[in-house]
């Protein structure tokens, strides 16, 4: 199982410095690499009550490129992430303080656009949450919001369906994401019957369908089979062509095989 | 596993043999109820020997002594069922066979006296279908906006305030809300629309509609707020609005529970009574026109409610024959929320 890297590797040593702290590990940013920075972490710190779960973290994600995030279970790695795209708004015992800026832009200011910024930077869950709609259905559902596909009822009334991209859409995204082929005939059948590993890769091609800037993925390989994790690994190292790439795993092997 | 399919071996079960205890139990409690039937004034005798045998089998083998007792307490409530049912039909069937089927479908001439005698319930079908209609144009549009307001747009601390405050008007008793209805709505009717008449299907189904918002509320609030979160989170981390993952994801998601709210709802309207009988005249004919909704025809329940009294004979089983529509009716509502409920489940569940 050889997988190229996109980028000179010479961040595995985070890795490693990771697996020894607590908490990720400022020492991290030390490192070099080609690209621009997509998003900078600087002093982030999260506490659920007195839970100190993020202690002063900075670091930096450059564009283009695979940033693997590795540590013992409940260091505080889906807690990182999910500050990634403010998706810890929504955890109400959560504070989060530090900045985080995407693009040169402040993420945590008080006029910050989030539904702009999540379409920018995407996530895939540590748990796989389907929709309970068709595979169909879950892979265009958030393009259709985005108003990057029409084809509710007003559209078709005025001749203006993407029928056509949508197809192309729904083959692509699941195409990339390793799953289409167990798909490809039940397009319509409900995402829910899915197994534990075809959904967590669904949740992927939901992801990609979007076409973020950013993807953040927390564990995307915890319940596949080494087949289908050697497809997401070689998937990742693709999309690290085109996006900044987050991932959270367990496997320092993987880790090694897929970060830059 | 197969020992377990028989109801003996239900019984038997957990022993693994005949078990002795099991049929002490039965015994006791059939020999219990025989008596209560037979000789009721000697049923204290046989009740305390229940109370014994059951106290020995809890002590002897717990497990095997509630199951027969959980078997008993099942059969007693599936044959009450049973009977009340036959007893219903049984006491309709001389209206049926004096009317035919017109008791269902005449239409013209006189609908209802027992002077003639002719008994037609198609008023009153059409009565409570109207006053139905009216209850869940208001009850299920209102209650699931509300729902949905509370369980997601509303703060926590206005949360923790309406949800208590919903569920204690479900409490408050039908003939307050129907006395209300009457003096309050009615009399506003009255003077502002200048209707002819005092009380009208109009009002009860607002009146009905209001009594059965707070169970709509509060189910379907229930049925939204179980949708799990991260699949909202799903919805919100690719950047879709929280109004979208409301009515895309979570109201979706929570159809079954959402539907079975009004259809709870608009079961309690069908079976409602206090407030049809407080606020609607005693008109047993139809509405003219047919959807003149500010007409006293009376519902179904009102009018068991209102003319038991002094009815005898026929009049009587004609009563009975609205208990039956009724009854079914209200069966077959049920029937249809669990065929929803099954179909959305289906769906949901993936297997389909
Ligand atoms: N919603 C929450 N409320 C309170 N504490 C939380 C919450 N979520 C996470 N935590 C705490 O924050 C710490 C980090 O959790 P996090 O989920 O980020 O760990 P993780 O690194 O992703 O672990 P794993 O590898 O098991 O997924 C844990 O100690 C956890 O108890
Ligand atoms: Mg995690």
């Amino acid at each position: 199982m050889s997988t190229t890297q996109t980028e000179p590797g010479d961040r595995d040593d985070r890795t490693t410095a990771a697996e020894t702290d607590e908490a990720i590990d400022p020492e991290w940013t030390e490192y070099g690499h080609g690209g621009r920075t997509k998003l900078a972490v600087e002093n982030l710190n999260v506490h659920y009550g007195d839970d100190h779960a993020i202690d002063d973290v900075s670091l930096d994600i450059p564009e283009e490129s695979v940033t693997a995030l590795i540590g013992p279970s409940g260091c505080g790695k889906s807690t990182f992430l999910r500050c990634l795209n403010r998706m810890n708004d929504r955890v109400k015992a959560a504070r989060v303080d530090g900045s985080v800026t995407l693009d040169g832009e402040e993420i945590y200011g008080d006029d910050t656009d989030l539904v702009e910024l999540r379409k920018r930077v995407g996530m895939v869950f540590q748990q796989p949450n389907p929709f309970p709609k068709s595979i169909r259905d879950n892979v265009a559902y958030d393009p259709r919001k985005h108003g990057d596909l029409n084809t509710g009822l007003l559209a078709r009334l005025f001749g203006r369906s993407d029928g056509e991209n949508e197809d192309e859409l729904v083959e692509r995204s699941p195409r990339n994401a390793a799953l289409w082929d167990e798909v490809s005939d039940r397009l319509d059948d409900n995402a829910l019957g899915l197994s534990g590993g075809q959904q967590q890769r669904l949740c992927i091609a939901r992801c990609l369908a979007v076409g973020p800037e950013v993807i953040l993925m927390d564990e995307p390989a915890s319940a596949l089979d080494p087949i289908a994790t050697a497809k997401i690994e070689d998937l990742v190292q693709d999309l690290a062509e085109e996006y900044a790439v987050v991932v959270v795993t367990h496997n320092m092997q993987q880790a090694a095989r897929i970060s830059d | 596993m197969s020992a377990e399919t028989g109801l003996g071996g239900w019984i038997d079960g957990s022993a693994g043999g005949v078990n002795a205890v099991a049929w002490l139990v039965a015994l006791a409690l059939v020999v219990a109820a025989g008596t209560f039937f037979l000789a009721p004034g000697l049923a204290a005798y046989p009740l305390g020997a229940v109370a014994i045998v059951v106290a020995y089998g809890w002590l002897a083998d717990e497990a095997t002594t509630a199951r027969t007792l959980g078997l008993a307490a099942t059969v007693a409530t599936v044959s009450v069922l049973g009977l009340i049912t036959i007893y219903l039909v049984a006491k309709s069937l001389p209206a049926f066979r004096l009317m035919g089927l017109d008791v269902l479908t005449k239409t013209d001439g006189t609908l209802w006296a027992s002077s003639v005698p002719v008994y037609s319930l198609v008023p009153m079908i059409w009565g409570t279908l109207l006053a139905t209609l009216i209850a869940a144009a208001i009850a299920a549009p209102l209650g699931i906006a509300g729902a949905v307001f509370i369980s997601e747009m509303a703060p926590d601390w206005a949360r923790s305030l309406l949800k208590p405050a919903i569920e204690m008007l479900a409490g408050v008793p039908s003939i307050v809300y129907g006395f209300i209805g009457f003096a309050l709505l009615n009399q506003f009717m009255a003077d502002e629309f200048g209707l002819p008449t005092c009380g009208s299907l109009f009002v009860v189904g607002c009146v009905i509609g209001a009594m059965a918002l707070p169970t709509v509320v509060s189910v379907a609030e229930d049925a939204i707020t179980s949708v799990p979160g991260q699949m909202k989170d799903g919805s919100l981390a690719l950047g879709a609005t929280g109004w979208q993952t409301t009515t895309d994801i979570t109201v979706p998601a929570a159809f079954s529970g959402v539907s079975a709210a009004v259809l709870l709802g608009v079961g309690r309207a069908v079976g409602e009574t206090m407030a049809a009988v407080v606020i609607l005249a005693n008109v047993t004919e139809l509405p003219e026109p047919l959807y003149d909704v500010f007409g006293n025809t009376i519902t179904l329940t009102s009018l068991i409610a209102s003319q038991y009294d002094n009815a005898s004979g026929t009049h009587m089983n004609a009563l009975f024959a609205a208990g039956v529509v009724l009854f079914v009716t209200v069966l077959g509502l049920s029937l249809g929320s669990q065929y929803v409920e099954r179909r959305m489940q289906r769906k949901l569940g993936g297997s389909g």
